[in-house]
């Protein structure tokens, strides 16, 4: 499998009135083709902003301040504003984590699925008409040339969900990122986008980055797993040797968490560090079982413990 | 939506009605009553006790006349109503040879292309203003347009208007100072009041699309490859501008209460000067009646303003739709 | 239940901003409005036309209606800064007269409208029901009309004064701030340590003053920041309009009017008063806008 994203030491700060803050600092991570990721971590550990840094979806005071993310041999931080375009919702597609606010709230669903399409030329208007019906039918809603003509308002919270998943895949991206795209979404509802989301990522092809606090989600989505915190990665590893041998802290309380009940983040001890202030050395010592002087003051580099499993920890072996 | 516009007519006569009551009671109960004083200074001309019942000064005769001697307020009310619903308002005590609703027919006309001339004036000039502020924020032209709209806002229309006489009537002599005819009369008092509105919409149009920029669906759009252009002129201006007619209604009510003083500046025979005229020599019948009237405009506006909103967004639409209308 | 906010008022931004230094809801509020340069200065601005109205006797070199008719239509000098009118009077005298009436009659209209308006809506929000429900239908009504043309009447009815147009204005004045505090009193009423309070046998006064008056601090500011410039205006309306204060005493709508009206002779008779009409007015509207963003930070 050849790589289709490698963000290599990605850094996003929002230059706040009241500081700095580092929501994205310095991560590095791949995505190959056909291979689904899932980037796990708490709210505000830099998880989304890091997706849509990739491209450069970074609004207000956020500035991409350093780092490289390769996208299909480009370096998309290179590439004008107008070249980016070409790419957003041709070749990536997103998925966002508020349904009810992430559709244009007085226009018809269906246009808004087709916008794309007229948009990246890969169809004219009544070609683009056929092809929102049929992503419509795909995405699974019912009287598909009906939905298209309903405002975002006149559909339940999970057709929402699926109508921005049609807008997502009207051009056929290589990559499709999905932002939390179940969690303002009631327990059944998630459980029918997540299966949706597997027929489609295996029905076309594509890589997935599924972004999520739900660790479980992940774990049962996604290939390889990517734990962030305050800012960093904390772990990669596939799936299958995450369940069986996390190596960092974080990711065995995050683990354990997940086996007693559907993992939420929150019930590991202590809070998530301001941002403004990280702490020093590793960022996780204030709440880490292990952390001994050297954790506070160095900062853990990468170690390898295998071909496709690293891990930031000084204690990784303890 | 036929039952809301149903509902919505019945709370603008209720409201007409109140008005009409606080109007009558406030004529009647106040210190220095006009019936009042007419009995006294009939007293006091015919120097004789007897006489007050048969000497009345005419304004007192023509008010008898149409509700009756010591009628109690209520019944007067009542009577007035009954006149109302044929739109017969009777004389004025000032004009007791001509009819209410003959001078308001002749006024409104004028009233109206004061007031509403503007108010598509402002629409015109605020609404790009707005938007060039939004996009460009915090650049110079954002800070000219919000400065310029701040004086706008600060700066009363009877202000602006001895203004621009001063300056394009009285030192350039481009235009009539006063006076109404063709349309050369209408420039200066439309230009005065056409700063305040151009101020408030301009400055929600600016707040109003930030607001919209920032919203999560125009992410969407960022995220679906559209360019800026896209994001503003398909999505985010639609949804910035609706809300704008929520503040259309009270901005062309204050643009018909200003007809007030421009008129009065102006020299202009309008609703608004024949209004002060009523106030200024206690013509109650006259006061009744304009005042009655400019509440109804006002309302009748807001009224038209909601169902134009019902009308563009399909949120509201379907709500009303949901009640059962 | 949650426990009693021991403050007396919701958790506010400035609360949650975890480990940073905590700063009390007043310094925050403080904090914002002071680093809005232009809101302090027309604060600084402010205070010193209130000032100046407040010793308008001591500080104006001459009466509002000493007439001086050797001195007519003198232009600006040192010994009238402003010049004088068609009768010698000093401007610059009557403009810091003009100030006194436009801000008296502004801010003892507002207080009544405030007390009256603040009263009825508290009552109404905190009642609820059948109360809540008739004053706000006539809350409704009397915001439906246009308070302007009211005032014209009241003022036609009642005779000139200046009392006269406090009560004119009142009249229709209190009905935004009944709006304003019957909103908070609801969204205030229903919160938990609200309840927990009453739960606890705070009595309805108790709960009123203790937890409820507090919390509408902020909008009730911000409110009254706006409606002074505003009413302002009225004022010089009415008078410009014959129904205002009585002349002698001078309003800055005569002042304006009599300028223009002279011009082009004595241009000086008209840009003063306008310009620091302008000015006062302006100050007043920054003050209120730096207040609005300090009492509700947007992000």
């Amino acid at each position: 499998m050849s790589t289709l994203l490698d963000v290599r030491n990605l850094k996003t700060y929002f230059y706040r009135r009241d500081g700095v803050v580092r929501a994205v600092d310095g991560i590095s991570y791949v995505v190959r083709e056909r291979e689904s990721v899932g980037v796990v971590g708490e709210s505000g550990s830099g998880k989304s902003v890091s997706m849509l840094s990739v491209v450069r979806l970074i609004g207000g005071r956020g500035k991409i301040v350093a780092g490289k993310v390769v996208f299909n041999g480009r370096n998309l931080l290179e590439l004008d504003e107008r070249a980016l375009q070409e790419i957003r919702g041709n070749d990536v597609g997103f998925i966002f984590q508020n349904p009810q606010t992430s559709l244009n709230p007085t226009m018809r669903s269906g246009p808004q699925i087709a916008e794309p399409l007229l948009w990246h030329g890969r169809a004219d208007r009544k070609q683009s008409f056929e092809r929102a019906v049929s992503l419509l039918e795909e995405v699974g809603i019912p009287a598909p040339a009906l939905r298209y003509r309903n405002y975002p308002f006149e559909l339940s919270g999970g057709m929402k969900q699926r109508v921005m998943i049609a807008v997502a895949l009207s051009c056929e991206p290589k990559l499709m990122i999905a932002d939390e795209p179940t969690t303002a979404l009631d327990v059944t509802t998630q459980a029918q986008i997540m299966d949706l989301m597997n027929r489609m990522k295996a029905a076309h092809g594509m890589s997935t980055v599924l972004i999520t606090h739900d660790f479980g989600l992940a774990a049962e989505f996604s290939d390889r797993i990517v734990v962030m915190y305050a800012g960093r990665v904390a772990e990669i590893a596939p799936t299958r040797v995450f369940l069986n041998s996390p190596r960092h802290p974080y990711s065995i309380g995050l683990l354990e968490n997940a086996k007693m009940v559907r993992g939420r983040l929150d019930t590991i001890p202590g809070q998530p560090p301001d941002m403004t202030r990280p702490p020093s050395g590793c960022r996780f010592h204030p709440r880490c079982p292990r952390a001994t002087d050297q954790c506070r003051e160095e900062d853990p580099g990468m170690t390898r413990i295998s071909d496709d499993h690293s891990v930031f920890c000084w204690h990784h072996d303890a | 939506m036929v039952m809301f516009f149903f509902r919505r007519v019945g709370q603008i006569f209720v409201s007409l009605v109140a008005i009409l009551v606080i109007t009558f009671y406030l004529m009647h109960a106040a210190p220095g009553d006009f019936f009042n004083i007419e009995r006294l200074m009939n007293q006091q001309v015919t120097g004789s006790r007897l006489s007050q019942f048969e000497e009345k000064s005419q304004t007192l005769m023509l008010w008898e006349e149409r509700y009756g001697e010591n009628t109690p307020v209520w019944k007067q009310i009542l009577i007035y109503l009954r006149h109302a619903a044929v739109l017969d308002f009777g004389p004025s005590f000032r004009y007791p040879d001509t009819t209410i609703q003959e001078m308001m027919k002749r006024a409104f006309p004028r009233t109206f292309v004061l007031a509403f001339s503007p108010m598509l004036l402002a629409l015109l000039i605020g609404i790009p203003m707005g938007i060039g502020a939004a996009l460009y924020r915090n650049s110079w032209i954002d800070r000219v347009t919000m400065f310029v709209s701040m004086l706008g806002i600060c700066i009363p229309s009877y202000v602006i208007a001895l203004l621009v006489i001063v300056f394009f009537a009285v030192t350039l002599q481009l235009f009539p100072t006063s006076g109404w005819g063709t349309w050369e009369y209408a420039v200066l008092p439309v230009m005065a009041m056409v700063f305040q509105p151009v101020a408030g919409i301009a400055r929600y149009v600016r707040v109003s699309l930030i607001k919209e920029m920032g919203e999560d669906y125009v992410r969407t759009v960022f995220s679906k490859g559209g360019n800026r252009n896209k994001a503003v002129f398909r999505h985010a201006l639609r949804n910035s501008l609706i809300p704008l007619l929520t503040i259309s209604g009270p901005q062309f009510a204050n643009l018909m209460v200003s007809t007030a003083f421009i008129e009065e500046i102006f020299n202009i025979p309008g609703l608004g000067k024949l209004f002060v005229a009523a106030a200024g020599t206690r013509d109650y019948p006259m006061i009744i009646t304009s005042t009655l009237f400019f509440g109804f405009l006002i309302m009748l506006m807001n009224l038209l303003v909601d169902i134009g909103y019902a009308l563009i967004d399909p949120r509201i639409r379907a709500s009303y739709r949901g009640k059962g209308g | 239940m949650a426990a009693l906010n021991p403050v007396g008022r919701p958790p506010s931004d400035a609360d949650e901003s975890s480990p940073a230094p905590r700063i009390s809801y007043w310094g925050a509020v403080w904090q914002r409005f002071s680093s809005n340069r232009l809101a302090v200065l027309s604060l600084g601005f402010v205070i010193v036309m209130v000032l100046v109205a407040a010793l308008a006797d001591l500080i104006a070199p001459y009466g509002y209606n000493q007439i001086d008719l050797d001195n007519a239509y003198q232009s600006p000098s040192w010994r009238h800064v402003a010049g004088t009118d068609e009768v010698g009077r000093d401007i610059f005298s009557r403009l810091i007269f003009s100030l006194q009436t436009a801000l008296a009659v502004a801010f003892g209209a507002t207080v009544i409208s405030v007390a009256i308006g603040g009263l009825i809506g508290a009552v109404a929000g905190y009642a609820g029901g059948v109360v809540d429900n008739v004053l706000m239908r006539f809350t409704d009504v009397m915001y439906a009309f246009p308070g302007f043309l009211f005032s014209i009447i009241l003022v036609s009815v009642l005779g000139r004064g200046i009392v006269t147009i406090f009560i004119a204005i009142a009249a229709t004045g209190w009905v935004g701030f009944a709006r304003l505090m019957r909103a908070q009193v609801l969204s205030i009423k229903n919160l938990e340590y609200v309840e927990s309070a009453r739960a606890l046998g705070a009595t309805h006064p108790y709960a009123i003053r203790r937890y409820i008056l507090p919390n509408s601090f902020g909008p009730l500011i911000v409110a009254i920041a706006f409606m002074v410039p505003t009413l302002m205006m009225t004022e010089s309306a009415l008078s410009l309009l014959g129904l205002g204060v009585m002349p002698p005493r001078p309003s800055w709508g005569v002042l304006i009017q009599v300028g223009s009206l002279n011009f082009r002779a004595f241009p000086y008779q008209l840009t003063w008063p306008a310009a620091t009409f302008a000015l006062a007015l302006l100050a007043f509207t920054y003050l209120g806008d730096g207040l609005n963003d300090a009492f509700n930070p947007k992000e």
